[in-house]
């Protein structure tokens, strides 16, 4: 079997423990779905009272914050146990996933899955609403596609990047949940506003240290606001690309100094 | 080629310091306080193919970490290990495939899952083909019996059933090498009895080398030729069963009982003089004398007893393989 093939066999066996605990599966998706749909609607009561942010229509929020929140449930599908990543240091989990004959990382991934359908589809359903009002309204071609589906990809792996990188830190202090907290959940919150409205060091800090901010905000200053030129999208994948590459690194330091625990 | 060779092993954990005292959490939170644990201090030794190796030691004595830096786990501080000449640290996968692990307090199956899909998940892992997971599974069914709760999920096993499982998984990719920590720990004599069982056969008749780590010391006795002792991360002993017993020396018992009351010499003079056995004790027409089988025979020693008196009855007792080892644990100052 291929690699590809164990992925999927994993994945497979995953759903199947899961699905062991039938009730608490189907809450579980039920509530995940229930929470991001009033997630949004708390943001678009907002953005409906002002009208627009900052020369921000409600349209082109909404697309900011569609792009951020699939590219955060793709993370999720794939990079839960990254996500959450404690258990495996505290209780010494990593030891058997060690003990493996794959990679340590792919080993990691694929023994947590998270269901995600009901969040995606509610996240792609804001996109696409809001992708096919601003086509409508003339103030995009149709490029918009094809560079909303890269930016996606960028975005996911920026987001797993971050998480990989708090992960990682783990096998120093041990303690990451809250760390997690601050590079992910918290960021992503910000995120969800444009940048412009922030203060400059929190906008420094976006797009500098954790550059959540090139998942949806600068390469929608060139699709959907258009006023800046075609070098973002370039730009987003190569942060994108060094993201993983300085968080693979540090993962790669950080397995030498796993301390597991006793017996 | 060794299977297993250990060079100057070495593992160092820093810990932060505990604060006491008020605020004593926070305190510990913000310093920079490091305290070192040399867990293990310095190891060497090598073990070859065929070998049955015992590994024992008191509690926190680096068993499980030495372990741990075998398979890969950890990384040492110092020195080297290699499993089969290579590092299990830069080449862990390769290692993966040719040792079978198992650890007695945590289970390698998935614990939700009916057994048979463990084995499913592990057998695509090690790329084993249909045939080769058949053959292998009936064989080791054979020994361990598993297939009688081939569907359960595995949270509901029992702890033999649990520990037979994981044995059997260790096993499907048919590694040289097997290491095992406390792999009989909490299981009911009968499934003791069996564990040896095939693990004797393994070693025996498959030429398995096993590296095992236990408390249970009729484990060693029974299985072990040869025993390596560690305490507080350092190799205190290293070599056969017989050469442990006679390192320490610890006395056989011999009592005898008389017909009648016996003739024993004036004590004193026994024990004026340097004698090959000396007199432990005594009751009524019972007599408790301790020698060094090593220096004197116990043939001799009752030939001495017998011009005492008639000896009707004649008990020889071994210290105990838990009391040997305790000496050299803690060796009686």
């Amino acid at each position: 079997m291929t690699w590809m093939g164990i992925c999927w066999l994993l994945y497979k066996m995953n759903v199947k423990a899961r699905m062991q605990y039938r009730l608490n599966f189907v809450l579980m998706t039920m509530l995940a779905s229930v929470v991001t749909v009033a997630e949004f609607l708390g943001l678009a009561v907002v953005l409906n009272a002002f009208g627009s942010i900052k020369g921000w229509s409600v349209w082109e929020i909404g697309y900011l914050y569609g792009v951020l929140m699939t590219a955060k449930y793709v993370y999720r599908a794939f990079g839960s146990a990254i996500n959450n990543f404690e258990p495996y240091l505290v209780n010494g989990q990593l030891d058997q996933l060690l003990l493996r004959p794959m990679p340590l990382l792919l080993a990691v991934i694929t023994s947590r899955t998270r269901m995600v359908g009901g969040e995606l589809l509610q996240s792609l359903t804001v996109l696409g609403v809001c992708i096919a009002r601003l086509l409508s309204e003339g103030r995009v071609t149709p490029w918009i596609l094809p560079q909303t589906l890269f930016i996606l990809a960028t975005g996911t792996v920026i987001m797993f990047s971050v998480g990989l990188a708090t992960a990682a830190i783990g096998f120093w202090i041990t303690r990451v949940e809250d760390l997690s907290v601050l590079t992910d959940n918290a960021t992503t919150t910000a995120c969800q506003l444009p940048l412009s409205l922030f203060p400059d060091w929190l906008r420094t800090l976006l797009l500098a240290v954790i550059p959540f901010g090139f998942i949806n905000y600068v390469p929608a200053m060139h699709i959907v606001k258009g006023e800046w030129g075609g070098w973002t999208l370039p730009l987003t994948g190569a942060v994108a690309a060094l993201s993983l590459a300085a968080a693979l690194w540090l993962w790669r330091i950080g397995v030498t100094k796993y301390q597991s625990t006793g017996t | 080629m060794h299977i297993l060779e250990v060079k100057g092993l070495a593992k160092t954990f820093r810990t932060s310091v505990p604060h006491k005292g008020r605020f004593g959490a926070v305190r510990s939170l913000l310093s920079r306080e490091k305290r070192t644990v040399q867990a293990v201090k310095r190891l060497d030794f090598a073990v070859e193919q065929g070998e049955f190796v015992g590994f024992i030691g008191p509690n926190g004595a680096g068993k499980s970490t030495t372990i741990k830096m075998l398979c890969g786990i950890l990384h040492p501080s110092e020195g080297e290990v290699l499993v089969f000449g290579r590092s299990p640290q830069r080449e862990r996968r390769q290692v993966a495939r040719r040792i079978g692990v198992v650890f007695g307090q945590r289970t390698q199956l998935w614990w939700d899952l009916p057994l048979k899909d463990s084995f499913a998940i592990l057998a695509a892992m090690f790329r084993l083909t249909r045939s080769e997971k058949e053959r292998q599974l009936d064989l080791l069914n054979e020994a361990l019996s598993f297939r009688d709760f081939w569907d359960t999920p595995v949270r509901k096993l029992s702890l033999g059933q649990r520990m037979r499982g994981d044995l059997a998984a260790a096993l499907l990719h048919d590694p040289e090498l097997l290491v095992l920590d406390e792999p009989t720990i909490g299981m009911d004599a009968g499934a003791k009895r069996q564990i040896r069982a095939h693990l004797k056969f393994l070693n025996e008749h498959l030429g398995k080398t096993v590296l095992l780590t236990t408390h249970d010391m009729n484990d060693i006795e029974q299985l072990c030729r040869r025993v390596i002792v560690i305490n507080r991360g350092e190799l205190i002993f290293d070599g056969g069963m017989a050469q442990l017993r006679g390192r320490i020396g610890m006395p056989t018992l011999i009592r005898v009982v008389y017909r009648r009351e016996p003739k024993l010499p004036d004590a004193e003079l026994w024990a004026s003089q340097p004698r090959p056995f000396r007199i432990a004790g005594r009751r009524e027409r019972e007599l408790t004398v301790s020698c060094n089988r090593t220096e004197t025979r116990v043939l001799d020693v009752l030939r001495a007893l017998g011009e005492w008196g008639e000896v009707d009855d004649v008990l020889v007792e071994e210290p105990d393989f838990e009391d040997i080892v305790h000496e050299i644990y803690e060796p009686a100052k």
